[in-house]
């Protein structure tokens, strides 16, 4: 295998991996809860930034860039505290509007929420690196690899890692939403006030949603920043949430693994397969066209397949399994 | 289907037995006892949207072992009353007392935890959870329900999930729903879906009972299921409160009825002593 296709595939692996913890999450809010979480990237963002300045170590004032909160902690320290951040920013968001407001009301808050980050991050230099955000953010466990982060063997591991934090990812959302816990999010979903009949608590549970939510969005920004050593506001502008709801709803809303597959044919599979098309116009044309295509795709998937590329399983329970055995009713697709 | 009319069906509180009572079951014989104290009482409660009254001044009580009818023509406002009780609409005056405790302004979850329960009148299912689901989720909070206890080792709700399901199917097959356990509640005709909505609020824990029109949409041999059941359950010691347009049902199971019109009470008694009220006709046939 050439030299070449590794960087490649490890690429592919590491965004794939960054895209599916990301939609995993979403999929638990939104998917799974109905919780409208439009400002689902400034949690990735907060726990990027969280990340690099945690790797970045203190700012210096001869720097070129100026941040709060610098610190040089190994390996895995910048993920784990990116994915509290995520998470406690997630439940501060939330708590301010889902005690209050209806899940639509919501929603506008939280995008007026995602358009006042991004306008802060931009406009406060000190901040987190302004418009120019942070850059040169040390990759981790380079030490292992003899300093050298840009070879074969450094990028194999770090896509490994990436598989292996969006396989725990996957493992820590499947528990939830198959357990009694995730089906009361269902409900909460499917009728709220029939939930709360039900002495369903729709504060508890999507706090809880938005916490781990939160998490995995801050895990997945952490991973994101590490691989590509730099993170800017023009990165998690507000339509970067529109590009995971999209995965959600081409993948199929509530499932797991439709989240996991709206990851790969959306923000992947669309990134990547426009550069295999012949180019035509100017550089800005292709961009734009993305942009359309991502915008169309829930359009035709809520028209022809609103069910998604891989609905929403259904839980059918085993028979009754008699007294005798006294089997667990394991959950069967 | 078959059933027992001399048992009534099997009611989710009875099978539990078994397995150990229902806090419903569990309650102090004293307080449970037919005719004992109010389960639940409203004073004078209202609710006022802008200039428009669509409750003014309720005043009515049921006790455990009792089934209270709610009687009147469309936009009576009884809809309405049994929202406030419930906890979905905020009343504009006063007061719910559930079990002796005020509860006005509650929210429904708090009140359901004090095992007060209730169905819509639009039949409120959860239509991308299959039947059984429907029903596991009427099941008291317990293990598995927070997201430490599922993230964290062993799965103990297991356990007790096993015997929801069993709790459950026996539920469907006494309404004839069995065969439907693992369809989509939201494929269900309105009338089955009624019946999911009504056998989830028994599945644990019910002492206060509110049904909001629980025949509609019912096919008649349904009704009579429905009727044995509401029975049964009255017989276990649940109080019943029940908004119901269908008279026979209504005369053959409310011990009392209250009748309003326009938002007020226009005759509380016994279905037979109502029904030959002028206010209670002129109600009916005028408006």
């Amino acid at each position: 295998m050439s030299t070449a296709l590794v960087y490649y595939g490890s690429l592919l692996l590491v965004y794939g991996a960054v895209y599916g913890i990301a939609c995993a999450g979403l999929n638990l809010q939104f998917g799974v809860t109905g919780v409208v979480n439009f400002a689902y990237i400034i949690f990735q963002a907060a726990g990027a930034y969280t990340a690099a300045v945690l790797t970045l170590g203190p700012s210096s004032p001869v720097s070129f860039q100026h941040y709060v909160g610098g610190a040089t902690l190994p390996f895995p320290i910048p993920l784990i505290a990116a994915a509290a951040v995520g998470a406690l920013l997630a439940l501060g968001v939330g708590l301010l509007g889902i005690r209050r407001l209806r899940s639509d009301y919501l929603a506008i808050v939280l995008l007026a929420a995602s358009l006042i980050a991004t306008a802060v991050a931009t406009n406060q230099d000190g901040l987190v690196g302004g418009a120019a955000g942070l850059a040169l953010v040390p990759k981790p466990l380079g030490s292992l690899f003899g300093g050298i982060v840009t070879n074969e063997s450094y990028n194999l591991f770090f896509s490994l890692l990436a598989a292996v934090l969006c396989a725990v990812s996957y493992v820590i959302v499947h528990r939830i939403t198959e357990s009694p816990y995730g089906r009361r999010c269902r409900a909460l979903r499917d009728n709220e006030p029939a939930a709360m009949a039900l002495g369903v608590s729709p504060f508890r549970h999507q706090a809880g949603v938005l916490l781990v939510g939160g998490a995995l969005a801050g895990l997945s920004g952490a991973l994101l920043v590490e691989y590509i050593s730099a993170w800017a506001p023009s990165g998690w502008l507000y339509p970067e949430t529109f590009v995971f709801f999209t995965a959600l709803i081409v993948g199929g809303t509530g499932s797991n693994w439709g989240a996991l597959v709206g990851a790969i044919v959306v923000p992947l599979g669309i990134g990547e397969g426009a550069r295999y098309l012949p180019q035509f116009g100017s550089p800005e044309l292709m961009v734009s066209l993305q942009w359309i295509v991502i915008g169309l795709l829930p359009l035709i998937f809520l028209w022809f397949r609103p069910q998604g590329l891989i609905p929403e399983r259904r839980r059918v329970f085993a028979a009754d399994p008699g007294a005798a055995r006294d089997r667990s009713p394991e959950v069967t697709s | 289907m078959t059933t027992d009319s001399t048992r009534g069906p099997q009611t989710a509180s009875s099978q539990a037995g078994a397995a150990g009572a229902t806090p419903a079951e569990a309650a102090a014989p004293d307080e449970r006892a037919v005719g004992a104290r109010p389960a639940l009482e409203t004073r004078a409660l209202g609710k006022t949207y802008g200039g428009l009254s669509a409750v003014s001044n309720v005043s009515l009580a049921v006790r455990y072992g009792e089934i209270l009818g709610i009687i009147g023509p469309n936009g009576a406002g009884k809809s309405t009353l049994v929202g406030m009780i419930a906890g979905a609409i905020q009343p504009s005056g006063g007061d719910v007392v559930l079990d002796g405790t005020a509860v006005t302004g509650w929210r429904p979850q708090a009140l359901a935890k004090l095992g007060l329960r209730r169905t819509f009148q639009v039949a409120a299912v959860f239509p991308r959870l299959t039947v059984l689901e429907n029903l596991l989720l009427g099941v008291s909070e317990g293990p598995g329900e927070s997201v430490l206890s599922v993230l964290g080792p062993g799965r103990r709700w297991r356990a007790r999930e096993r015997e929801q399901v069993r709790r459950a199917r026996a539920l469907l097959a006494t309404f004839g729903l069995a065969s439907k356990e693992s369809e989509y509640a939201g494929n269900l005709s309105g009338g089955e879906q009624r019946l999911v909505e009504i056998m989830r609020t028994t599945m644990s824990e019910v002492r206060t009972l509110l049904l909001d029109e629980p025949m509609a949409g019912v096919n008649p041999r349904m009704m009579c299921v429905i009727e044995d059941y509401l029975l049964n359950l009255r017989s276990q010691g649940v109080a019943v409160i029940m908004i119901e347009h269908r008279m026979e049902s209504v005369e053959r199971m409310c011990d009392s009825v209250v009748v309003m019109a326009r938002g007020e009470v226009i005759a509380t008694g016994a279905m037979t002593d109502v029904r030959q009220t002028e206010s209670v006709v002129n109600a009916y046939l005028v408006g």
